[in-house]
């Protein structure tokens, strides 16, 4: 039976990782979670925010049920 | 950033997101609690084929009643295609009742501009308890495909001041057509 070699993850140009310094890496990977922690905070802010508005009002205003 | 930090990032974040979780409950459980807030749940059978001829749906004994203790109770046949009454007639700040059921298939009924909002079940009552604290006309559609008439299936819940509510000497009070 005729096998054919697996093709290598770098036989195209695309597949090949950059060439990035390690020091260039770890600088960016230093200020990389502050700025996702930001934006995490501003949307679960927002998230909360905007469940208190409807809440308090539209649910609430709206006479109570049971 | 070592991995140490990163350990301790996503401990703050977990931090915070079981805080933002925590606020919410807090503030469902605490409003529920001070304003006797929850899920309407009433499990009670009816015979939804003797509607008509006994029990407290039959036709002379729907709309709106007044209780020996000042609160309200609505009752409410929901049938293909049309809520009845029609229109029914409550009191502004006031405890009001709704049980309704139907003889034929599942309706569904919600009030527009409150929180009821139940299925309605042949062979079951359900019961919503609610307070309309503002007068004025509220739109009562069929929220649940019941038919090719569905569409057309609405009333309407009348909330009248206090001193417009004057219930005849069976404690009831009926709209004034048209409605």
């Amino acid at each position: 039976m005729e096998t054919y070699p697996e093709p290598s993850a770098a036989a195209r140009p695309q597949d090949v990782a950059d060439d990035v310094r390690e020091e260039d890496l770890l600088r960016v990977l230093q200020d990389v979670p502050r700025g996702a922690f930001a934006l995490c905070a501003i949307a679960v802010a927002l998230l909360i925010i905007l469940w208190l508005a409807i809440y308090f009002g539209v649910f609430l205003p709206r006479g109570p049920v049971s | 950033m070592n991995e140490r930090e990163i350990l301790r990032t996503e401990l703050r974040w977990v931090l915070i997101v079981a805080g933002a979780v925590g606020i919410i409950v807090a503030v469902i459980v605490i409003s529920s609690a001070a304003m006797v807030l929850h899920p309407p749940s009433n499990v009670e059978t009816i015979d939804p084929t003797a509607l008509h001829v006994e029990g407290e749906f039959v036709e002379s004994n729907l709309g709106a009643v007044e209780n020996p203790d000042g609160t309200i109770t609505a009752r409410i046949l929901a049938t293909q295609f049309m809520f009845v009454p029609r229109c029914v007639v409550v009191p502004a700040g006031r405890r009001v009742t709704f049980r309704i059921t139907s003889p034929d298939v599942i309706h569904g009924m919600l009030i527009d501009g409150t929180n009821v909002n139940t299925m309605v079940m042949p062979g079951y009552v359900s019961q919503v308890n609610t307070t309309f604290p503002e007068p004025g006309d509220r739109f009562v559609p069929c929220h649940e495909y019941c038919g090719l008439g569905h569409g057309g299936m609405w009333s309407m819940i009348r909330v009248v001041p206090e001193n417009e509510w004057k219930p005849d000497a069976d404690g009831r009070m009926t709209c004034e057509f048209p409605y």
